[in-house]
């Protein structure tokens, strides 16, 4: 049985903008991309309400379908290098309503980067002040 | 004692007690308690999950999606969509709050009295009080040690010192605290004194039945006189909870309201007279970390500014929130994300005058509601406040959540700009709600209120409400501990009423 083309296109999507919502912290932090989200996402299908679950996918359709077009760029959110792609949702969030859009994404993509417990324990075990 | 999981009720099933209670959170369990130490017997229903203490997860996400309503996503309508949090576990919200006691204030009961002076007669002060002595002994409620503060907290102290505002280690119902900062999670070690290990518990021990993870959707009428409850287990059963003497409903001031639309008991202004507390909330950079993940999670609050409407605590968020409320996206959320052992949130909750409304369209809860421009103005007068204290306890930098205004302040000059004429519009600000009262308001007069000064439902015989959506306003401060106060009362009274 073959997948359907459309929801491993929205998988594809979701992962690149998570990817480069949070790209590389430092600090022995891991960048998102290097964040295991295989476990998250079954649970956030589950557990979100629709109503998030569809301003995600909204938000995500139109930045990685529209924005770079919007903003003069003549390649997909996609095909943009990492440095194309943190210019671009940094300009969104400039935009009056970006900021906005932008949220929803940022919240999943907190969710998932520090459901991971790596990034819980790096944190965490960082020297008590 | 009993505990019946509905996960497990894959047929339908009919329960019998005196007092049927409807929900677990502090006015349930204060209902359960309170009515079996005077022979009753009780059937608690709740809604969601028993969760023990060594169950409490790390993950933010896991919290959220089992402990919270709708993943702490619902969300006020109105012209500023504003987040209210609500926990659906056994305890209510009890096992996931910052576990901050306050007693009511007597300037709130006094302007309940002076508007209905019935109320004076039916919860009298002193009962009150004694009620409170008793509670707070049960729960443990006492200062927070400064040896569990943590930074965020003493700074607190120190910013509000320096600018000559009250404040004080916030009171809470925990019992060897150890500065875990993970209240609003469920606290691991079961440090916390929530109602679900408390109350509930004294009610279990003299025999109650709890039934969770089974939602109440209707109220069963038989003759004009309530008769006992009809829940949907999530294991497929329908349940029937016969009540011989009451029904109480203490679902808190969104659900209950809903159940009562939903039986068809719309008399009256149920879901009107919506109140609540909306907070705005800034976020500062200090030089040291202050590892804002640490310490009792609300240990410091000040309380100066109680009388114009604003009361200002430390917050105490998990990583995920706090990152998520951090500024940028990309490569600057990156940066922050590294830096957040130096950031800091504290919040100011307002006493708001604005009323809203509790609705069912098309099977769903909607609430609407928008702050007044007097609420809008407080909400500037707290972001004022909240940044001088921070830069008089050290900070170098504020981060201020309010759009259309400067993202970020490194001196406090330009707060009092913000209070004088920053946007006038709520939606520009980084709000949201916690504790909500009225909407099943008590008081004499059958046109303006829900429910009798003595909890009774003026027109459904044996039908009480025991939660803060009795309350005819809100409090201005924390309410758990005036919720289990007033829930106590109701269950003396409809336990009167019964014999």
């Amino acid at each position: 049985m073959t997948t359907p083309a459309r929801p491993d296109a929205e998988a594809r999507w979701r992962d690149v903008l998570l990817d480069a919502m949070i790209p590389a912290p430092g600090g022995g932090l891991p960048a998102m991309a290097d964040v295991d989200r295989r476990a998250f996402w079954p649970r956030f299908e589950a557990a979100a309400p629709w109503l998030v679950r569809f301003g995600f996918a909204a938000a995500t359709f139109v930045l990685v379908g529209f924005a770079p077009w919007l903003l003069g760029r003549r390649r997909s959110f996609v095909a943009l290098d990492a440095a194309g792609r943190d210019d671009v949702l940094r300009r969104v969030d400039r935009l009056p309503g970006g900021a906005e859009l932008l949220q929803v994404v940022k919240i999943v993509a907190c969710f998932a980067y520090f459901d991971d417990p790596r990034v819980q324990a790096t944190v965490r075990g960082a020297p008590s002040p | 004692m009993s505990h019946l999981d509905g996960r497990g009720v894959t047929s339908d099933l009919a329960l019998e007690a005196d007092v049927v209670v409807v929900g677990s959170g502090p006015a349930g369990s204060a209902v359960a308690r309170e009515a079996t130490a005077r022979g009753a017997s009780v059937v608690v229903v709740e809604e969601g999950p028993w969760v023990r203490a060594g169950e409490f997860p790390l993950s933010a996400f896991d919290s959220m999606a089992s402990h919270y309503r709708d993943l702490g996503t619902s969300t006020v309508l109105g012209r500023a969509p504003i987040p209210y949090l609500q926990g659906r576990m056994v305890g209510g919200s009890s096992p996931v709050n910052g576990a901050i006691c306050w007693r009511m204030p007597r300037d709130v009961y006094d302007e309940w009295v002076a508007a209905d002076p019935a109320l004076g007669d039916a919860l009298p002060w002193a009962d009150l009080e004694a009620i409170t002595d008793e509670v707070e002994q049960r729960l443990g409620v006492a200062p927070t040690d400064p040896a569990v503060a943590g930074p965020k907290n003493l700074l607190m102290a120190r910013g509000a010192e320096a600018l000559g505002l009250e404040h004080r280690p916030i009171r809470r119902n925990v019992r060897g605290c150890e500065g875990l900062g993970r209240c609003v999670q469920g606290c691991p070690r079961g440090f916390k004194q929530s109602v679900d290990v408390t109350l509930l518990g004294d009610a279990m021990d003299r025999g109650a039945t709890v039934l969770s993870s089974a939602e109440a959707r209707r109220v069963v009428l038989q003759s004009g006189r309530a008769a006992g409850v009809e829940a949907h287990a999530q294991g497929g059963g329908v349940v029937r909870v016969h009540a011989r003497q009451a029904v109480v409903l203490a679902g808190s001031a969104v659900q209950t309201p809903v159940l009562l639309l939903r039986s068809g008991l719309g008399h009256g202004p149920v879901g009107e007279n919506f109140q609540c507390h909306p907070g705005v909330s800034m976020a500062g950079r200090f030089r040291e970390p202050v590892r804002m993940w640490e310490g009792a999670t609300q240990g410091h609050e000040v309380i100066g500014l109680r009388h114009e409407g604003l009361k200002f605590e430390a917050l105490g968020f998990d990583l995920t929130i706090l990152a998520a409320r951090l500024d940028g996206v990309g490569s600057d959320l990156s940066r922050a994300i590294a830096d957040m052992a130096h950031w800091l949130e504290w919040g100011a909750a307002v006493r708001a005058e604005a009323r809203g409304r509790v609705r069912v369209v098309f099977g769903r809860t909607v609430v609407t509601y928008a702050p007044t421009p007097r609420d809008v103005g407080l909400f500037r007068r707290g972001l004022r406040v909240l940044g001088e204290m921070m830069f008089a306890a050290g900070a170098e930098e504020v981060s201020l959540g309010v759009r259309g205004f400067a993202p970020r302040l490194t001196s406090p000059g330009a707060l009092a700009d913000l209070e004088k004429s920053g946007p006038k519009s709520a939606a520009a600000y980084t709000a949201a709600i916690t504790h909500m009262f009225g909407t099943c308001r008590m008081g004499s007069d059958r046109a303006t209120s829900v429910v009798r000064p003595d909890f009774r439902h003026h027109r459904v015989a044996a039908l009480y409400v025991a939660d803060s959506s009795v309350f005819p306003t809100n409090l201005g401060v924390n309410p758990q501990v005036s919720i289990v106060a007033m829930a106590t009362l109701c269950a003396r009274r409809a336990l009167a009423a019964a014999s």
